[in-house]
């Protein structure tokens, strides 16, 4: 397995959450697939990591899965007052702001 | 390089103790007494904006020794640098928050609960707007950024029993983290590419020439992604879809904090990681590289297009005003394409007088929709009868906005517009006509509220009356709005400087 | 960051020294599959019947679907959990050049480098128990007001 491997493993997860952002309607799987981006991103930066042969990509991971968190967690406290307002987690539903 | 020298971030350290300091008598205030800490962010804010001055006097003294040794000091090992392109943002970061507090201020006596959060976000965002002003290496850009962004996430749904408000937060979290994850993706790949996070890698001779010709792809698709990535930070087409729909929902303050502080923050990161593409002399790398300049000129170009054809329906002000914003970013992209010492000086001046132009407008929405109750263009009518204060800025900032002399606006665009045009190529002369077609396009629409305001009928003439710290932000922004398009010398040779400090940056 | 050479802090490390780590990770597995097994062998088993099958006896047939909804509650406690949980990363970078001794020679001497560790780390934290600090006067984790 060389570093080439992991790159493409990191870019076919990333796709994946990429396609589920754009995609699915339920905002839990949005938030799920913006997680399977954003960590896919630090897997990339893993494999680099080793390609550079410095531990710059790991101290990089630490962030983004730091981030990831926040991001995330912020995410679902608005879906929770969403819910509270609007009961539903669809996203087609979620249109009052349209021109 | 090596040297630690704490000191250096005094800005940062006095705006992170005052937010730790507002979260500390947040939990010990009971709910009705949440006023002094909004006078500790106050003050907090003017000592690090202050901080930043005095450290912007010392880095202008052409006898000082720093001034002599290329302008800049590092401090935290070199991943911490200030120049005096630094200190000219973060004044002007300083002083917008400073008046974002000042108008929120009377709009959250109407606000129950959460004033204290307010002010913490508010002053965490601005944390991380400083930062975003000394970063040297992507670790750095990513975590400063994410933190200007995640405390407007919270900020943009503050209002959380307002389902509009809900919503605007929502859409900007899932695409404010699709946009972070495009950014981190191609930090890794520009990381690859490298084998380092510094800024400084990628300024070498040798870098600089893969980017002109091609070389090294691992770089170029990272570099795309960065683009992507704060280009939605920027509003820039089509990274843009959040912008309306996000400025239209948030609370007045909030958006008026986003489209001048995020989206600040936004245009420097782009010109430092833009800089350091241009390799040790500032024009090879990046501005040799055709299919790239191409690029920049498209996104600028439909930025400038969608932005202001975009406006032309809006019947909301502050959607109006989202997509204005829009058409803003494309005229600091066309600054961007101009990449040179004098294309940085008038984004630096443009960005100086947007943010008066634009927190003057806002106050004045924030004053009129509390007495209306609306953001409809359609309540505006009538505006000069009720109040002649608040028409008055009004005008004189739609006016700025579209670059009409002598605003501050007219002269931004007109420095913007000199830069392109200098660079002689057919690339730049379309892109400047493209910009001139907005500014007659943008004319059109803010002239059609300017006649709503002073030529027709309100349906309510009863007065609206300012309180009178809405008064002091309406005539500060005022006065920085005339004296800009007046007096422009001082500080166009201020930006020049902050310009050819980060060109000469090594 | 500057790089520290991977290959000076983990040049040092032969099998023998994940010894432990394997004999933890045995004890854990051997841990839960002695239970699962024990309450499979030991636990009596009988046949079903329809007296077995119902609702126990002094409760009511189930009127709802078993996907109820959980409590917004349990969403606040693990965001919560979630948030200060992730912030523990950092502490891994902090211990693992603490313990690498500066290899790249970044402090006059260890004097320094324990100064600014400790400082380092005491900031790092203060800023998180001010966070926790606010959370439990919010009454954020007040069960029964949430």
């Amino acid at each position: 397995m060389t570093v080439g491997h992991v790159v493409v493993l990191a870019g076919t997860l990333f796709t994946i959450g990429m396609l589920g952002v754009l995609s699915r309607r339920n905002i839990l799987i949005v938030l799920l697939s913006l997680e399977l981006m954003l960590n896919s991103a630090a897997l990339a930066f893993c494999a680099f990591g080793d390609m550079a042969g410095n531990l710059d990509g790991q101290i990089m991971v630490f962030f983004v899965i730091v981030v990831a968190a926040a991001e995330v967690a912020i995410g679902l406290a608005i879906v929770i007052a969403l819910f509270r307002l609007r009961v539903t987690v669809d996203t087609d539903r979620v249109d009052l702001l349209k021109q | 390089m090596t040297a630690w020298n704490v000191g250096l971030a005094l800005p940062e350290w006095i705006l992170a103790g005052a937010g730790l300091l507002a979260m500390w008598l947040d939990a010990r205030t009971p709910p009705d007494k949440k006023d002094g800490i909004q006078n500790v962010a106050w003050a907090g804010v003017l000592l690090a904006t202050l901080a930043a001055v005095f450290q912007g006097v010392r880095l202008w003294d052409p006898g000082d020794s720093v001034a002599a040794g290329g302008g800049k000091i590092y401090a935290f090992r070199g991943h911490y640098g200030l120049d005096a392109f630094a200190v000219f943002l973060k004044v002007l970061f300083g002083v917008s928050t400073l008046l974002v507090l000042s108008l929120a201020r009377s709009w959250l006596k109407r606000v129950d609960r959460g004033h204290g959060e307010f002010v913490m976000l508010t002053l965490f965002a601005t944390l991380g707007m400083f930062f975003v002003c000394s970063v040297e290496d992507f670790a750095g850009l990513f975590v400063a950024l994410e933190l200007v962004t995640v405390s407007f996430y919270c900020l943009t749904a503050f209002k959380r029993n307002d389902e509009r408000a809900v919503e605007a937060g929502l859409k900007y979290v899932v695409l404010g983290a699709l946009a972070s994850s495009f950014l981190v993706l191609g930090i890794a790949f520009v990381y690859g590419g490298t084998g380092s996070l510094d800024f400084a890698a990628l300024r070498s001779d040798d870098v600089a020439q893969d980017l002109a010709h091609g070389g090294a792809p691992l770089l170029h698709f990272g570099l795309l992604l960065v683009v992507i990535g704060l280009g939605f930070k920027i509003a820039a087409v089509p990274f843009h879809v959040w912008t309306p729909d996000v400025y239209e929902g948030a609370a007045s303050p909030v958006t008026a904090f986003l489209s001048v502080g995020s989206k600040m923050a936004g245009i420097t990161l782009l010109l430092k990681v833009v800089r350091a593409c241009l390799g040790p002399g500032g024009d090879a790398g990046l501005a040799q590289a055709t299919p790239w300049i191409l690029l920049i000129a498209c996104i600028s170009a439909a930025t400038l297009l969608y932005g202001n054809l975009g406006a032309l329906w809006q019947g909301n002000i502050k959607r109006l005003l989202g997509y204005s914003s829009i058409g803003h970013a494309g005229y600091v992209l066309m600054g961007v394409f101009a990449f040179d010492q004098r294309g940085v000086a008038a984004i630096l001046y443009y960005l100086t007088a947007y943010l008066f132009t634009v927190l003057g407008i806002f106050a004045v929405v924030v004053v009129v929709s509390r007495q209306t109750k609306s953001h409809s263009i359609a309540d505006y009518a009538g505006l000069a009868r009720r109040s002649p204060l608040l028409a008055f800025v009004l005008l004189c900032g739609l006016l700025s906005l579209a670059g009409v002399p002598p605003f501050g606006g007219f002269f931004g665009k007109f420095l913007v517009f000199q830069a392109v045009v200098g660079k002689g190529t057919p690339t730049a002369y379309g892109l400047a006509l493209v910009g001139a077609a907005g500014v007659v396009i943008s004319l059109y629409y803010y002239l059609v509220i300017v006649k709503r305001i002073y030529m027709e009928e309100g349906v309510s003439e009863e007065p609206i009356v300012p309180s009178r710290g809405m008064k002091a932000v309406l005539y500060t922004c005022l006065a920085g709005v005339f004296i800009l398009g007046i007096w422009p010398s001082p500080f166009l040779e201020l930006a020049q400087r902050a310009a050819s400090a980060l060109s000469s940056a090594s | 960051m500057r790089a520290i050479a991977a290959a000076t802090v983990w040049a040092d490390n032969t099998p023998g020294d994940y010894l432990p780590l394997f004999l933890l990770l045995g004890l854990a597995v051997l841990l839960g599959a002695t239970q699962l097994i024990a309450s499979h062998v030991l636990g009596k088993r009988g046949v079903p019947s329809p007296a077995k099958d119902s609702a126990y006896e002094c409760g009511i047939e189930a009127e709802t679907s078993a996907h109820t909804r959980f409590s917004v509650k349990f969403y606040l406690v693990a965001v919560l959990f979630i948030l200060f949980d992730v912030e523990v990363v950092f502490f891994f970078p902090w211990a693992v050049f603490f313990g690498s001794g500066d290899p790249a020679g970044i402090f006059e001497n260890r004097q320094a480098l324990m100064q600014f560790a400790f400082a380092e780390m005491m900031v790092f934290l203060g800023i998180l128990f001010l966070g926790w600090y606010w959370v439990v006067k919010k009454r954020a984790l007040d069960w029964e007001e949430a």
